[in-house]
């Protein structure tokens, strides 16, 4: 279990100290007294070089041990986010009025083989087309110690009622016949009693730390229902309790496409709030794809999850002291009564530095569990308070290589993207002018149900050195063997199951 | 209505009897409206007689209102999308009417237009039109009167015969007068415009709930005579594209500019539906498209959110608008310009007859 070819997300030193607590996130989950560990706050804020180099420089391509086992386990990360404050810099998750600072956020995480590295999200797992591969999941969430009660506290029934009382002034517009003819129907108020209310108990919120694991777009067994393979649809989910362990073993295979997918847990009920936690990682199929994007000299790969975690703030940084956020309670969002970052690569606002002209491999995927993002790279105004720009017109254009880890067979050209929940694409990008550049995720505030979306955030910068990189091929001139063949359809001898889907936003179902 | 709904239930017997008792093989130099319209009753159904004012108008407004007075040349909030003859009244011309029906199989759509204003209750129309559909197969048809804008007393819509009826009853108007040959439709090149799928979505059409809808249907000319000389749409799109994850985007003049027999150059309706068309966001008529054209639009058509009508009943900020959709929009024109393009995705908008086919290779 110790020889795998797993990669943080990032090169993080974590030799020094916390100058704020004077205790490593090691220190406190393993309780060895001590031990030191990054000041991961102050790095970050200073926008310490996070981009990896190591994963397309060879030897893990060649790693043949393909066995992981990640540790479900309590957490408490330095963190800097972002928080709603009133005029008087208090805590309002409800102000427009935004301002960052450093905390400990107490979350649920994954570990590599019981090792918690510098990020919060879960290792980057790597896999070979043709090869078998487990990963053993064990769960050691255990509500003990300063995580005892951590919660968040689960819904009640009752605590619907606002959201679905048209009554209620702040969602009455979920109650009017909209342009498209979608409002919610029911009629229950706020004071309908409870047994006039059909609670879904298989989605419903609750046991936390209960968990399992979804690898995400990998054409492997059905992995999500007892037993493993099964497609019968009453079956249980699989679910491994605080203190238990399952090795999941499958094959890729031969033919299976290289490329970005990613890993979370899927077990209805806590997948938001364990999401939400930081329970969710990359995985990159490596193989003949990665040798084509080798050949073009390319070397520099940054893994770019975007991820949203929500939370509530129980104090606020105060003095250069550290606040401290936990994971908010799962209506919270919907009630408007939380706060939310998005993070990259589990951090606030990473820099990533790059040579002039290299063309450079980002593995971007939308880990969101709330909110859709955009992506787009523009000239950095070096602002104090930066703002996306208006326009389109001066981005910056980025090539998608692979989408859903499924390759193009050459460059898609593109000057922004938007995705969902789950997207995952491969992008080259080259800066041909040295400096600082902005990647935004903007102007998405409206698109989401009933008119919502996530707010305006600058995710990442690149600093651009003067030295220009040398010896890559023009981006226009690259080819890829394609991941699936445009023609290669299912066929009708393949559909062995059928299931009929009906979706519904009437709120009558 | 009611007539109608008795007249139209069973389509599919009515085609399937259809379909067994005609005889389709007819040159392209003998092929006639008869031979049209069997053909169509055999592959889709049977048309009905109807009366045009049984059918349900189309609203004209202004600026969000019903308008007082109508006038020539108006300009109107959901212009017709179709370039009349300049000699009309133009394309805010009021009362025109239209009403869809359907059933499991079929979609059949019966449209009066008005290019001249007269009274509400005149029974005189200047272009009657069907189309109709059959979900399964994907078989499509379009008929049009001979009559489109260039009479100004225009046709009596009282008793519109099907284009199926050999000798109408004494008075009426007969068939083969009212309705276009089919070397006459074919001139209009309905297919050019409903490439994607079968049903055009523009404000106009779309304002009384009647269309029906099937963006990812079957959908094909497959008659004879000279509908074959009517190109085939393809679909155009890109991975994840989010327009194509509602309709698809047909290769004719739903993605380009083209030069379509009756009317001309018409810019792309994909371009139309989100305002970006180069030359009038309606049409121009043939020879004038590079010139300024009246713009039918009244003020608050020509604002956004109203002048873009994808998606429907889209109100978001144009900022925002353009973050989810335009990159999209410009993959579209990238693929429509150069299918070949890398990310292009092209796939063939057939019948159901010929995927299967298809599938057996």
């Amino acid at each position: 279990m110790k020889n795998h070819p797993g990669i943080p997300y990032a090169q993080i030193d974590t030799d020094t100290v916390d100058l704020h607590t004077g205790m490593s996130r090691r220190t406190l989950l393993s309780g060895v007294s001590g031990a030191v560990i990054a000041s991961l706050a102050s790095r970050l804020a200073s926008g310490a070089e996070t981009t990896s180099k190591s994963a397309l420089q060879g030897e893990l391509l060649e790693a043949a041990n393909q066995d992981y086992e990640l540790v479900a386990q309590f957490a408490n990360y330095p963190l800097q986010l972002e928080y709603g404050v009133d005029k008087d810099g208090k805590p309002d998750h409800a102000s427009p009025n935004l301002t960052t600072g450093h905390f400990h956020y107490l979350c649920r995480s994954w570990g590599l083989d019981g090792v918690f590295d510098g990020n919060f999200l879960g290792p980057v797992l790597e896999l070979k087309p043709g090869k078998p591969f487990s990963i053993k999941i064990v769960n050691n969430l255990k509500e003990e110690g300063i995580f005892e009660g951590i919660g968040p506290e689960e819904p009640k029934a009752e605590d619907w009622l606002p959201l679905i009382d048209p009554d209620n002034v702040a969602y009455s517009f979920l109650h009017k016949v909209d342009p498209l003819g979608m409002p919610f129907a029911n009629r229950c108020k706020s004071s309908s009693p409870i047994s006039d209310i059909a609670v879904d108990e298989v989605n419903v919120p609750k046991n936390y730390n209960w968990t399992n694991l979804h690898l995400h777009g990998l054409q492997i067994t059905p992995h999500l229902f007892e037993p493993e393979g099964t497609l019968e649809k009453t079956s249980d989910y699989i679910t491994i309790k605080p203190g238990e362990e399952k090795t999941y073993t499958f094959s890729l295979p031969e033919d299976h496409p290289c490329g970005t997918f990613w890993y979370h847990p899927h077990r209805h009920n806590s997948v938001a709030i364990q999401s939400w936690s930081g329970m969710a990682g990359m995985v990159l199929v490596r193989g003949k794809y990665d040798e084509e994007i080798k050949s073009y000299g390319i070397t520099t790969e940054i893994p770019f999850a975007v991820h949203d975690p929500h939370y509530t703030v129980i104090n606020a940084p105060d003095a250069g002291s550290p606040g401290t956020a936990k994971v908010a309670r799962f209506l919270a969002n919907q009630n408007g009564e939380d706060d939310y970052s998005f993070l990259v690569t589990g951090r606030y606002r990473p820099e990533f530095t790059v040579k002039r002209n290299e063309v450079v491999l980002i593995r971007h995927l939308s880990a969101t569990i709330e909110n859709v993002n955009a992506f787009r790279v523009v000239k950095s105004a070096q602002s104090d308070k930066p703002v996306p720009p208006d326009t389109d017109d001066d981005n910056i254009p980025f090539h998608i290589i692979a989408s859903d880890g499924i390759a193009y067979d050459r460059p898609v050209k593109r000057m922004s993207m938007v995705c969902g929940g789950g997207e995952r694409h491969d992008m080259l990008i080259q800066f041909p002018e040295s400096g600082l550049y902005e990647v935004w995720s903007d102007h998405c505030g409206t698109i989401q149900f009933y008119g919502g979306g996530p707010k305006d955030q600058l995710l990442a910068t690149f600093r651009v050195t003067d030295e220009a990189a040398v010896g890559q091929a023009p981006i226009s001139e690259m080819t890829f063997t394609p991941g699936i063949s445009p023609k290669q359809d299912i066929s009708q001898e393949e559909i062995v199951y059928r299931r009929h889907v009906v979706f519904d936003l009437s709120g009558n179902t | 209505m009611k007539k109608f709904e008795t007249r139209f239930y069973g389509w599919g017997i009515v085609a399937a009897f259809l379909a067994f008792t005609s005889g389709i093989a007819v040159s392209e130099e003998s092929y006639t409206l008869p031979d049209y319209a069997n053909e169509c009753a055999s592959l889709i159904a049977e048309a009905p007689v109807f009366d045009c004012q049984d059918l349900d108008l189309v609203p004209v407004t202004v600026d969000g209102k019903v308008p007082d007075v109508y006038t020539p040349g108006m300009k109107c909030d959901r212009p017709a999308m179709l370039p009349y003859p300049s000699s009309t009244d133009g394309q805010c011309a009021p009362y025109s009417r239209m009403t869809a029906y359907r059933d499991d199989d079929i979609q059949m759509v019966l449209l009066c237009r008005r290019m001249f204003i007269r009274p509400k209750d005149d029974p005189n129309f200047d272009s009657i039109e069907i189309i109709m559909h059959n979900v399964k197969s994907g078989s499509t048809c379009f008929f049009i009167s001979k009559n489109f804008g260039g009479k100004p007393e225009g046709d009596n819509g009282s008793r519109v015969p099907p284009p199926t009826e050999l000798s109408p009853p004494k008075g009426e108007i007969a068939a083969a007068d009212l309705w276009a040959t089919p070397q006459q439709v074919v001139e209009h090149g309905c297919v050019y415009c409903h490439d994607s799928d079968p049903w055009m979505r523009t404000p106009w059409a779309d304002q009384n709930g009647q269309l029906p809808s099937n963006p990812w249907g079957f959908h094909s000319i497959d008659v004879g005579g000279p509908f074959k000389t009517w190109p085939k749409p393809k679909s155009i799109t890109t991975r994840g594209n989010t327009c194509t994850g509602c309709h698809r985007i047909g290769s004719l003049n739903t993605c380009k500019m083209m030069d379509i027999p009756t009317f001309g150059e018409q810019p792309a309706k994909m371009l139309q539906s989100v305002g970006q068309a180069p030359h009038g966001r309606f049409g121009a008529r043939r020879g004038t498209a590079n010139e300024d054209v009246p713009d039918p639009y009244s003020n608050w058509a020509s604002i956004y959110p109203h002048s873009y009508w994808m998606p429907p009943g889209n109100d978001v900020p144009l900022a925002d608008w353009n973050r989810i959709y335009q990159q999209d929009v410009e993959d579209l024109r990238r693929c429509c310009d150069n299918p070949d393009a890398s990310g292009c995705i092209v796939s063939p908008i057939q019948s159901l007859k010929d995927w299967l086919a298809n599938e057996e290779n």
